[in-house]
């Protein structure tokens, strides 16, 4: 294959990659969400939220807290084994997750906690 | 003590298969082992969980460099020596190669320990001066790094591409491990494709009778105080250390570089440990893992480095035995086959782990190496794929 045609073609399909990869990071980026502003219409929705963790605790491979923000609290799940950091009382976090229904209240299945 | 000694055991076991497995990190085996904790506790003790975890990540750190080397598979901890460890493989030195990381790991675990009081007395002064100013000393060394070389114009492009490329990719959620599609296509694949269109033939592997050069010491202690500010600093991984601290140097040949980055990545790992100690910062994977299961305090600190220098000692003879196989093995095997091979594994890997998604970063990131090593420019510079995230994130 002639050098010339090979660094043409890597540099298209570079350039095209990453153009693809911009649009479908913006396009799987959760929306950032106030607390009390998630409801029903979020349900199985992949959201985001930030907030201090109000209290933890880990039952059977499950961390189960409390997220408050300004505008209210919620509760995230989260299996152990996904996170090697323990989230703990009073750190900052933002949480990425699947908005859920349980039983008559609402809590985030969290795929990715992150400590601010 | 015995219960010590079997730890030891496990440990060096599972560290020889998460450093000759590509795409099978440490930190992935010591989330299991806390997620399990609850469970492994029942059996023996804090202790010795640590223990196994400490060996695994020593003989991972000696025995990783043996993928990056005979095929051309890295991490993000060697992903930025398959160039030169390629060209000495090419010359039918690739047990040199192996030899020389082998002296930068060795000698600058042995630096370090003798070293832990005055570490101990300096991390927190030098965290105090240099937290908040860690994106300036990187984009002044970045800049120089970008000024030395011939084609500025493309270097500073293909940096920021490289960087732009790492920065949506690391915000992304939900990409599972996305170093492992970026780096094995940056360093790794591009080189395989290169390979496979140039006809690489591996040459029979010259079993040398490898000596100690003094002069070589001076990359170990150079390696050895890059280490150290990587150790306690945010965002600053070995890669990055390595690229920067090469910009540096005036000469610094191949060879050099391999003694170099492997001194750093050592430095790197068990500074983490005096870091936690210090600032109770853990800086990585493993230091997490400790952190979670014990409180460290300075008696556990002095047990683990004694289970790192008996490690130590373990890892180099492993190293040397592993080394001799893949030299032997390497030369009788189709080159161009096991590149083939390596490609499909990676791809295999990357879409198990990282989904299709992964796929399109390895396609992309590869596509970059391919271009940048056919337009000869320093490929060093694609590890802008991490620094410009971190500048970034200090930034922003």
């Amino acid at each position: 294959m002639a050098e010339s045609f090979l660094i043409k073609l890597s540099l298209v399909i570079s350039i095209a990659g990453l153009i693809i990869l911009f649009f479908i990071s913006e396009k799987i980026r959760p929306k950032e969400y106030q607390i009390n502003l998630l409801s029903k219409e979020n349900l199985e929705q992949l959201i985001k939220i930030k907030g201090t963790i109000n209290n933890v605790k880990e039952i059977k491979g499950l961390i189960i807290m409390t997220v408050e923000d300004k505008s209210g609290e919620i509760k995230v799940i989260l299996s152990r084994k996904n996170q090697i950091l323990k989230p703990e009382k009073d750190q900052e976090v933002e949480v990425i997750g699947k908005f859920k229904a349980y039983q008559k209240d609402f809590e985030i299945e969290a795929q990715e906690i992150k400590i601010l | 003590m015995l219960e010590e000694l079997i730890s030891i055991l496990i440990g060096c076991i599972l560290g020889i298969m998460t450093g000759l497995t590509p795409g099978l990190h440490i930190n992935l085996i010591a989330s299991i082992m806390l997620a399990l904790s609850n469970f492994l506790l029942k059996y023996t003790s804090d202790l010795n969980l640590i223990i196994i975890i400490i060996s695994m990540s020593i003989t991972h750190l000696f025995l990783d460099t043996i993928p990056s080397i005979f095929l051309g598979v890295p991490n993000e901890d060697t992903a930025i020596i398959i160039l030169p460890a390629h060209k000495l493989l090419l010359e039918g030195k690739a047990q040199e190669a192996v030899f020389l990381s082998l002296l930068g790991t060795l000698f600058s675990i042995i630096i370090i320990c003798i070293f832990i009081p005055i570490l101990i007395f300096i991390f927190p002064i030098l965290n105090f001066f240099l937290k908040n100013h860690i994106h300036i000393i990187l984009i002044i060394l970045t800049i120089i790094l970008i000024l030395k070389e011939k084609q500025r114009f493309l270097t500073l492009t293909i940096f920021l591409f490289s960087g732009t490329m790492g920065f949506i990719i690391l915000n992304t959620p939900n990409i599972k491990e996305p170093l492992l599609p970026l780096l094995a296509g940056l360093f790794g694949l591009s080189s395989l494709i290169l390979s496979i269109k140039n006809n690489t033939k591996i040459p029979k592997q010259i079993n040398q009778n490898l000596k100690i050069e003094i002069k070589k010491i001076k990359f170990i202690l150079i390696g050895f105080i890059a280490g150290v500010f990587s150790a306690f600093l945010p965002g600053l991984g070995s890669a990055q250390t390595s690229v920067l601290t090469s910009s540096i140097i005036r000469k610094i040949d191949p060879k050099d570089f391999l003694i170099l980055n492997s001194s750093i990545n050592s430095v790197n790992l068990i500074g983490s440990f005096i870091t936690l100690f210090t600032i109770n910062k853990a800086r990585s994977g493993i230091a997490v893992a400790v952190s979670q299961l014990i409180n460290l305090t300075l008696n556990k600190l002095i047990l683990i480095f004694s289970v790192i220098l008996a490690t130590t000692f373990i890892a180099t003879v492993l190293t040397i035995c592993f080394s001799r196989i893949f030299s032997k093995l390497i030369s009788k095997i189709n080159y161009e086959r096991l590149c083939y091979s390596i490609i499909v594994l990676i791809t295999i890997l990357v879409l198990i782990i990282s989904k299709p998604i992964g796929l399109l970063i390895l396609i992309t990131s590869t596509s970059l190496g391919v271009y940048v090593q056919l337009k000869q420019v320093n490929k060093n510079h694609l590890m802008g794929c991490l620094l410009l995230p971190v500048i970034l994130y200090f930034i922003i």
